[in-house]
């Protein structure tokens, strides 16, 4: 574990040295993010103009909603996001022979060798976003309620990152190097949709087989719920835990079949 | 020619792509509409009903794809990573390669869209949402070309800061979230506050994704389809002028890494 937390601390040294390379997409891409969430926030704001609810929350709830998701999106972009941006490129190039050589596990390599400074600050910016909008539910939810409530917030950055491994994975087969990544942009806007909109076949689907409900509308629910919170953490453990198992296989046969392109 | 082949290279994947796209875009606009119109019991909203919102929903992110061509990169790549080169030994214009090869890339995405209105015609006709009118096809087809000529050329300013600042991804990521915010792809324009439609009809991006979805579904009277062309026009005049600015200045800035 030590070591693993040294060679976390000489990624973070190097990947820090690396940002201020390119000090105009250092800022650019703070400001791209600003947006991101902006245009998060105008979207909601424009469709409460022509409703009072939706999925059965008020526009103060919805506020904190698109708070929680922007939290777990900076988390994921800070720590996971560039890993994930380079895997199907390595994969398609060969590249993965050099991180399958060192006295490490390759996994760990390939998801944390890359930190985004710049999204460092967005993470800032978003803890700060997510306490603001929290400030209307302190005085009525229990501490321990809103603690879990972040740890759910980090717990769904990680699946996140999961979840786009799965579509990223197949490259082992397919060669491209971009593997179904435009699918995975296209289906994570599911995250950014409150859970309670779906209903029947695909609202169980975006609870288990791609659970990106379970990533900050989930967690939002529990926040909110005083009766169903142990029924809500079952399903997000069944849920990662079924993302878990298939990436764990997926990266078993995929290393299989891993010809090394460029050797 | 080339463009194309090297877009097909990956066949499953691409139309696996293509379909998990239209898809997922679909579920998630009809689970938010179904669920807007069934909290407000309404069964129009601001010009749209459920059918047309969701007809809405699958022509305008095509739309949007096909505007943005070769994606991020296009040129500040070349900038970067000194590729740039070879292009100076052509026998062809860069700026003209260039375009050829992000027209052809949209087209190839033009032909993605024609095959979902093809689809639709015969499976899901409904007259009041879509007809297949030549005219309108043609003056969709123009709407198309205008708005990816726009798009093009705003690209090419934001893509030739490379030519001082190296690495500028996030820059063409702010300009496709600006664009398919305030040009339509996530909301319809209509729902916008009326001041903040009048104050984004002065800016490229209603003509981007808004207006060609607009002709093809609405079939445009002649005086509104003759004045947004013409600022159609108006707007590509004005970013070619400020692309070939940026360009000169920049290509002085050229290093040339490789040479």
């Amino acid at each position: 574990m030590r070591r693993y937390l040294r060679l976390y601390f000489y990624f973070i040294k190097f990947s820090l040295s690396k940002a201020m390379q390119f000090r105009l997409d250092f800022f650019f891409r703070i400001f791209m993010d600003i947006v991101f969430y902006l245009v998060q926030f105008f979207f909601f704001n424009i469709i409460y103009k022509h409703t009072t609810l939706l999925a059965g929350w008020d526009l103060e709830q919805m506020n904190l909603f698109v708070a929680a998701f922007i939290f777990a999106d900076a988390f994921h972009m800070t720590v996971f996001a560039n890993n994930s941006w380079w895997f199907p490129i390595s994969i398609n190039q060969g590249k993965l022979d050099y991180y399958l050589t060192k006295p490490v596990s390759s996994f760990f390599f390939i998801g944390f060798k890359e930190l985004a400074a710049n999204s460092f600050l967005n993470l800032i910016i978003a803890t700060g976003v997510l306490y603001y909008f929290l400030q209307p539910f302190i005085l009525d939810v229990p501490k321990w309620q809103i603690s879990s409530f972040i740890l759910l917030l980090l717990h769904g950055a990680f699946l996140y990152y999961m979840i786009y491994m799965i579509f990223l994975l197949p490259v082992f087969w397919t060669g491209s190097d971009r593997g179904f990544a435009d699918i995975f942009y296209a289906a994570e806007k599911i995250t950014h949709r409150p859970d309670g909109i779906f209903t029947g076949f695909f609202r169980r689907f975006f609870l288990t087989i791609l659970p990106f409900s379970m990533i900050a509308s989930y967690p939002t629910r529990f926040l909110f719920t005083e009766t169903e919170q142990l029924s809500i953490f079952t399903d997000i453990a069944i849920g990662s835990g079924i993302v878990y198992i298939i990436v764990f296989i997926l990266w078993k046969l995929g290393l299989r079949n891993y010809s090394s392109a460029s050797s | 020619m080339m463009e194309l082949r090297r877009r097909v290279a990956y066949r499953s994947d691409f139309w696996i792509n293509f379909f998990g796209q239209t898809f997922f875009s679909l579920i998630i606009a009809y689970y938010l509409w179904s669920s807007i119109f069934k909290t407000t019991g309404k069964t129009e909203m601001n010009g749209f009903t459920m059918q047309s919102m969701i007809f809405y929903y699958l022509v305008a992110p095509l739309v949007f794809r096909i505007q943005q061509g070769l994606g991020i990169g296009f040129i500040s790549r070349d900038i970067y990573e000194g590729s740039l080169n070879k292009y100076l030994l052509y026998p062809v214009e860069f700026f003209k390669f260039k375009l050829s090869t992000y027209l052809a890339t949209s087209f190839f995405f033009a032909t993605q869209l024609f095959v979902i209105l093809g689809v639709y015609q015969i499976f899901f006709y409904d007259e009041n949402i879509f007809q297949f009118h030549l005219l309108n096809i043609i003056f969709f087809l123009l709407a198309l070309l205008g708005s990816t000529l726009i798009y093009f050329y705003l690209s090419v300013i934001f893509e030739s800061l490379a030519f001082w600042y190296d690495n500028v991804w996030s820059v063409g990521v702010v300009l496709r979230f600006a664009t398919s915010f305030l040009g339509g792809a996530l909301i319809p324009l209509t729902f916008f506050p009326i001041g903040v439609q009048s104050l984004l009809n002065m800016t490229p991006f209603p003509y981007l994704i808004h207006f060609p979805v607009a002709v093809l579904t609405k079939g445009l009277p002649a005086t509104e389809l003759l004045s947004s062309f013409g600022i159609m026009i108006f707007w590509i005049c004005i970013f070619y002028a400020v692309a070939k600015l940026v360009w000169n200045k920049g290509s002085y800035s050229y290093s040339g890494v490789g040479i």
